[in-house]
């Protein structure tokens, strides 16, 4: 899957799920001025791993990712792994 | 209007822990319970001069030093347990006819198991010591990790208990006779994850205990305990409605109204969301929880045994030997867990898996009592069949069906919500600050995982200072 494809399917999900304006989904917008709390983290951890087949939990480390364009990385690079 | 610090809702074991833990605090505390008496769940049932349990048969952790036992300790509660199983076994019996005996603790199993299945003993040793790292290293699990109460805490292992068995073993009646215990906890084996099955099996083949005087005695523990910590107990009181009023939550019953600063839910998460505010959730979440699945509801006959003593604790009559199949609640041919009480009567309890659907089983349908005896007439002659050296000493005293369980604890799955790895997680928290939930379907399952659950949202309770 493509970047840009990722980056497309993470924005809709959060817009969708976490009632987020989709303008402001930028690679540097960090989560808590998006407004996100710890229990929409661990939710929005699921909905991900769910979307993707792809395990966060277990290989999530602290300070992964504190802005969206983290998120975009990580979840390429596992992506990538459950690929290779 | 009754004022208080705190409030819990539901007097389950969850409801009773997070109780006495906000009263630690200093707290002016409240307890609600819908039902005539506390925890229904483990309170048992006596009739026609014999005992049942309904909610506690065994748990782990219970020896000097463990998790169990300092959990009581902590909590004030004087429970005295006992080692089971320490040279005792369960019965697992597969579809082909085999019965296999699965010896506890471990090194008895791993022997017993060794024997019968020569070809898997290799396996079976990788199996088992992966079974007993991700028991020992379990996050919620582990006092001295300091990750007991860690919300993020990894699961231990990115795989089902299914996949793990499936990348262990060959034989498949092997992987039947160790995935029976997912009847423990209710969530079958291709959608629990390993760890947290390991929490529970390997919990058991590490040294399982019964408590002197069963579920009766842990729920009069806490009586006492409730008691003594000057919690108010509100019987028969059943929870309507939640609302804020500033950083106030007020709480309607059927009786008298509270207010508290903090409220704490400890009922079935479904049933939470009903009564609680509309801002305690983004509507995405709410969603997804009330997709959860229940786990399977429990059809249950309970029986006096007349016959000489039965080594097993438990017998396990499998209909499939793969056991994500035995979780198939429109099953016609369904499998049994037949438990036997530790004590010197040996009363017997036989489950098995049926829909939680209310509409399934419902009292007020005009059928209910015709399909129930049916069904009760059935179980019996596939005991006669099954196991008819057990089935000719039995004298049927009792039954229950998931209808029974909804009226006493307002819910029909037999342990409340499945915990599937690959659906959203209950969490403690909502979006309202001073509002939290804990119990059985929250993070994680059983008699300790409720508590554990209770002791999650104390952590967030205090350090909320509403
Ligand atoms: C047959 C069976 C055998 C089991 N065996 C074991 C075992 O051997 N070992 C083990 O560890 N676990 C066992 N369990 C699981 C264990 O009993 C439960 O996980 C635990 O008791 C759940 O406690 P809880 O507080 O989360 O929920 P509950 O006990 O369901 O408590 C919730 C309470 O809330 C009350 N309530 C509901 N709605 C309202 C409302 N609106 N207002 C006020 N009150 C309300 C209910 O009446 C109920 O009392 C077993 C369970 C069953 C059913």
């Amino acid at each position: 899957m493509q970047k840009e494809e990722i980056i497309k399917q993470i924005n809709a999900a959060l817009a969708k799920e976490f009632e987020l304006d989709e303008s402001m989904l930028t690679p540097d917008a960090d989560f808590v001025k998006l407004g996100l709390d710890s229990l929409d983290a661990v939710d929005m951890v699921i909905v991900l791993e769910q979307m993707f087949k792809i395990d966060i939990r277990n290989n999530y480390k602290v300070g992964d990712f504190g802005t969206l364009g983290g998120l975009y990385d990580f979840v390429e690079r596992l992506i990538k792994q459950k690929n290779a | 209007m009754l004022n208080y610090d705190e409030l819990i809702i539901g007097g389950g074991i969850s409801g009773m822990a997070a109780s006495l833990l906000s009263a630690k605090r200093g707290k002016k505390t409240a307890l609600l319970e819908a039902g005539a008496t506390l925890s229904p769940t483990l309170s048992g049932f006596t009739r026609a001069a014999a005992h049942f349990e309904t909610g506690f048969h065994y748990a782990f952790g219970l020896g000097e030093g463990e998790i169990g036992q300092y959990f009581f300790d902590l909590l004030g509660l004087d429970i005295k347990s006992y080692p089971l199983l320490q040279n005792g076994y369960d019965e697992i019996h597969l579809p082909s006819g085999r019965i296999v005996k699965l010896a506890y603790p471990r090194q008895n199993l791993e022997h017993s198991l060794g024997e019968v299945f020569p070809e898997e003993k290799e396996n079976l040793k990788k199996y088992l010591d992966k079974l007993e790292d991700c028991f020992l290293n379990s996050a919620y699990l582990n006092l001295h990790r300091d990750k007991t109460l860690d919300l993020n805490a990894p699961v231990d292992t990115p795989k089902s208990l299914q996949e793990v068995l499936d990348e262990c073993f060959k034989s498949d009646e092997i992987k039947a006779v160790l995935a029976a215990s997912s009847f423990l906890h209710g969530t079958p084996p291709n959608k629990i994850s390993f760890g947290m099955h390991a929490c529970i099996a390997g919990g058991l083949f590490h040294g399982a205990y019964g408590v002197l005087g069963g579920g009766k005695a842990i729920v009069n523990a806490f009586e006492k305990a409730l008691k003594k910590a000057g919690v108010d107990v509100f019987l028969n009181t059943k929870a309507t409605s939640i609302e804020e009023d500033g950083d106030k939550k007020i709480i309607r019953t059927n009786k008298d109204s509270f207010a508290c600063d903090i409220c704490i839910s400890s009922i079935h998460p479904k049933e939470f969301l009903k009564i609680a505010p509309q801002n305690a959730y983004r509507e995405g979440y709410k969603t997804r929880v009330n997709a959860l699945e229940e786990t399977p509801g429990f059809f249950t006959l309970y029986a006096k045994y007349k016959g000489p003593r039965v080594e097993a604790s438990n017998i396990y009559l499998l209909s499939k030997t793969n056991v994500v199949d035995c979780f198939n609640t429109n099953s016609n041919n369904p499998s049994y867990y037949i438990n036997f009480s530790p004590d010197k009567e040996q009363n017997v309890s036989i489950i098995s898996f049926t829909s939680p659907e209310p509409a399934v089983w419902n009292k007020n349908s005009p059928d209910y009592q015709e399909r129930k005896n049916n069904y009760s007439l059935r179980i019996k002659n596939d005991i006669n069949k099954l196991a008819p050296d057990i089935a000719k000493y039995l004298e049927y005293i009792e039954v229950s069906t998931p209808a029974t369980s909804r009226r006493y604890v307002g819910y029909s799955g037999g342990y409340g919500l499945m915990h599937d790895m690959y659906k959203t997680k209950v969490l403690p928290m909502t979006k309202i600050k001073g509002l939290y939930l804990c119990g059985q379907s929250v993070l994680v399952p059983g008699l300790l995982g409720s508590i554990i659950t209770s002791l999650m949202v104390d952590k967030m309770a205090e350090a909320a200072n509403v």
